[in-house]
């Protein structure tokens, strides 16, 4: 590969891999877990996040532009780190493959309850693989095209502005809440995908540093967007309502009506198939480059391939929304875990190659 | 005899058609293993080559001891009698040596050279069975087509010539127009039977020379036997083969191939063919037109705008039509809903047959006009809008929505400047109406989703295809995307990866 991503690719790629389907249930999550004006959860959460990128950025700067499976292999011994790559890389392909799962039950739910999501999603796979293939470089392309084909979404909301009563936002903070433990979990799942910065190190320029404030500027736009329309939320529908929303933002789009099309949150839903199929892209090439590295002799597309199809199957067990979203939950505390143990994990054991002589400090 | 066939073939094969530089065969170099008769171009071995070519024109004097041996209706009569008959016919023996050092002769020392002359249409020379020497005279005047309006391409403001089938003619049209000693023109020979002269023309200093040597390069690796046309070229040297998408940028224009050179782009002009290949491309230069650099900016900016909608008309209207209709009622307007419900009330066949069997019809139709002379196309024209404008509905095979939609995405095709771009768009929309037909929006996504994996990974000679907007660079959507006031445009755009990027020095 000849190209680097550049930081504009490398923020449009955190942003639109971040983004997901969970967005339209984050002000119902936030009602549930954090009460009356709990969208002001999304700020500390928000904080956490970049907490998070934060300990990846110190990671990745301790390695040296070593990418992650390189860094393992300087302190721990070569089945352990192996292992835990396959793990690792078990887990966000079942993530992505439950991602994929996600959406299209739910379009289900929508268009075609009467369809068999089996083949619409063999579809979808096909589709994941032809882009998994492609490359980082050209992912990021392609999320660039995704990012401008959907980013006039979310200023349609805006249009909703007289509808929000500042009545809604009432002056109590945080009451009828309760499980804020797991509400953390379930908000910052919709965060997850910034995980990616940890495997961009050998696509990026040599010796730039830069790049990763592209993670934090790409984080920083999701984030402002969730609580844009989280609050959004909160002043449109009441603190009752979006309790009861399963997707309280699909339902204000429903509100929307343009001259040529009637319903909007259709069409948006639509769109943000786009959005869906980058985030299990985006986990697909991360696993398949943690496996590659395990077994080197086999091509990066079979390796994907394996991983699509295999993960279909497993993906096959849960066969309800409800039963997905609880896989997914899942995933998603097995994956916010990794994002925090892993730089952690980085950081000791580049401390402790560095102490025993293997590696010179810069 | 077989020896010097095979030391022939064994020269182009090797040789692989190398002729950089202004003189006309300089491929033909020594050290190659050849045996001295080859190198030796004597009358009698070159007439033998030739056996069984009636339209080879011998000509002898033998008081001078010449004789000419030449294709007679590959030479130009005039530069033939001009330059050669008439002095031959009046020049005393003791000075033919004068004569012959005269600038339109060139000496011709081995066999192949010999050969290879007569087959460009110049005439050969022959002093006492080139014992005594062989020569050339540059009299080739091969026939062709003049400089007329290409058809494929108009214009309505600027230039009206376009290019013909003579890469000559065709290089004159770019240099008449660049006076730059810096325009550089390397030829190049392709196929080892049409021998079809290719010239890689770029602008020293301007074009970059990696992009330069990688054109030569894969240009020079071509093996087949007979090139016919510059889009053949194209498929058999573009980064992707198997991608719907034209890579390299083909034009019958003269001004539009200038426009491209002076940014940093490489033209290649193959012989016999009215089309000149630019490269590196990208996506958004198809939408572009000569016409958008003559009119006022802001006009020109509508219109690439109107051809970016268009793009999205021609691939998407009829399959979103498909979609709704069989599956997303609730995107319908209400009002539009009851004159849709009324419209297809009559229509016995699932909307994806319906919208398949009208844009079969459409295609069928364009494709018959585009072959059949235009008296006669005319009559198709009429014969496809009765037939597709009412007796359709009016016989229940189609409601009249889906003709304003199919008619919609035909026209919007043709609004988009360039025919390959176009055809290719034309074939998409077929994908996309066949995925709405089974998944609705979620295949039409789908569709999408594909078209955007094909497009981000494809490279023309290494550089994306989809600049300005991945890799995205703002600077150049003045000249790709908007087209810019003259006076903004100030840089050479990013793809052509120039050393020299300042394209206008003017202040305002």
């Amino acid at each position: 590969m000849n190209e680097k991503l550049n930081p504009f690719h490398i923020a449009i790629l955190i942003h639109v891999v971040q983004v997901g389907v969970t967005v339209f249930s984050l002000p119902r999550l936030c009602a549930v877990y954090y009460g009356t004006n709990g969208w002001i959860w999304i700020v500390i959460i928000g904080i956490a996040v970049t907490a998070n990128i934060a300990l990846i950025h110190a990671a990745v700067k301790m390695g040296g532009g070593r990418p992650l499976p390189e860094m393992l292999g300087l302190f721990l011994p070569k089945p352990v780190s192996g292992i835990l790559q396959l793990a690792i890389g078990c887990m966000y392909a079942l993530s992505a493959c439950l991602t994929s799962k996600q959406y299209v039950l739910m379009f289900e739910l929508q268009s075609f309850p009467a369809t068999n999501p089996y083949v619409f999603r063999a579809g979808i796979d096909v589709l994941i693989l032809c882009l998994v293939v492609i490359g980082i470089y050209n992912l990021g392309k392609a999320a660039t095209i995704v990012f401008f084909a959907t980013i006039p979404f979310p200023f349609f909301y805006l249009s909703l502005l007289h509808d929000v009563k500042l009545v809604r936002y009432t002056p109590f903070f945080l009451k009828d809440g309760g499980h804020w433990v797991e509400g953390f979990f379930q908000v910052f799942a919709a965060f997850l995908g910034f995980e990616l910065c940890l495997f961009l190190v050998p696509y990026v320029q040599r010796g730039d540093t830069r790049w990763f404030y592209a993670v934090y500027a790409g984080n920083t736009f999701s984030w402002f967007i969730y609580l844009a329309l989280t609050v959004l939320a909160f002043g449109f529908s009441s603190f009752g309502q979006l309790k009861d929303l399963l997707f309280p933002l699909l339902e204000m789009a429903g509100h929307l009506t343009l001259p040529v099309v009637e319903r909007v949150d259709t069409l948006m839903f639509t769109f943000f198939f786009l959005m869906a199929v980058m985030t299990a892209t985006a986990y697909f090439w991360m696993a398949t480059e943690l496996v590659t590295y395990v077994f080197p002799n086999i091509r990066k597309g079979w390796v994907a391939a394996f991983l699509i199809a295999s993960t279909y199957f497993v993906s096959s067990i849960p066969n309800e929304l409800s039963r997905v979203s609880a896989w997914l939950q899942l995933m998603a505390k097995l994956a916010i875990g990794t994002s925090f143990l892993l730089p952690v994990l980085l950081l000791i054991g580049m401390l402790a190659a560095r102490a025993l002589g293997r590696v010179k400090a810069p | 005899m077989a020896r010097w066939v095979s030391a022939l073939f064994r020269k182009n094969r090797s040789g692989k058609n190398d002729s950089r530089g202004n003189k006309g065969n300089e491929s033909v170099t020594d050290g190659q293993g050849r045996t001295p008769e080859d190198r030796r171009p004597f009358f009698s071995l070159v007439r033998q080559q030739f056996h069984d070519c009636h339209d080879l024109v011998h000509r002898s004097y033998p008081h001078l001891g010449v004789d000419l041996l030449y294709f007679g209706h590959l030479v130009g009569p005039e530069e033939l009698d001009r330059d050669l008959v008439r002095p031959l016919e009046t020049v005393d023996p003791g000075e033919l040596d004068q004569l012959l050092a005269r600038s339109q002769f060139m000496r011709v020392e081995t066999f192949t050279e010999a050969v290879e002359s007569i087959l460009d249409g110049q005439a050969v020379l022959f002093l006492r069975d080139g014992k005594d020497g062989v020569w050339l005279a540059q009299v080739s005047n091969p026939p062709g087509r003049s400089v007329e309006e290409t058809e494929v391409e108009g214009s309505i403001t600027g230039p009206h010539d376009g290019f013909s089938e003579s890469a000559q003619l065709n290089v004159a049209l770019i240099r008449r127009r660049l006076k730059s000693a810096r325009l550089k023109a390397i030829r190049l020979r392709v196929g080892e039977l049409s021998h079809t002269d290719v010239y890689v023309i770029y602008i020293e200093d301007i074009a970059n020379p990696a992009f330069v040597e990688e054109l030569i390069s894969r240009i020079r690796d071509v093996s087949i036997e007979v090139l016919h046309e510059a889009h053949e070229l194209v498929q058999l040297i573009e980064d992707h083969p198997n991608s719907v998408f034209p890579q390299f940028y083909t034009t019958e224009r003269p001004d539009i191939t200038v426009n491209k050179l002076s940014q940093g782009r490489i033209a290649v002009v193959v012989d016999g063919s009215p089309t000149v290949v630019t490269a590196p491309a990208s996506l958004m230069e198809y939408f572009n037109a000569a016409d958008d650099y003559y009119m006022r900016w802001i006009s020109a900016t509508g219109l690439r705008i109107l051809r970016f909608i268009a793009f999205i008309i021609t691939v998407s209207f009829t399959a979103f039509y498909v979609s709704i209709t069989t599956f997303h009622y609730e995107l319908i307007p209400r009002t539009l809903l009851v004159n849709l419900a009324e419209s297809r009330a009559r229509v016995p066949f699932p909307p994806l047959y319906e919208a398949l069997f009208m844009e079969f019809t459409i295609e069928m139709l364009r494709e018959a006009g585009a072959r059949l002379p235009s008296k006669i196309g005319q009559t198709i024209g009429i014969v496809g809008g009765i037939v597709i404008g009412q007796a359709a509905v009016q016989a229940g095979f189609t409601s009249n929505i889906l003709i304003i939609t199919v008619a919609s995405s035909a026209i919007a095709s043709f609004v988009i400047p360039s025919y390959m771009m176009s055809t290719s768009l034309r074939l998409l929309r077929f994908g996309l109406i066949l995925l709405a037909g089974i998944w609705g929006n979620l295949g039409l996504m789908l569709g999408f989703g594909f078209i955007i994996a094909d497009l981000s990974h494809l490279t023309v000679l290494k550089s994306s295809y989809m600049t300005p907007l991945a890799p995205f660079n703002l600077r150049d959507w003045k000249q790709l995307v908007i087209r810019g006031p003259y006076w903004s445009l100030r840089e050479r755009t990013s793809q052509s990866r120039t050393r020299n990027r300042i394209f206008s020095k003017m202040k305002r």
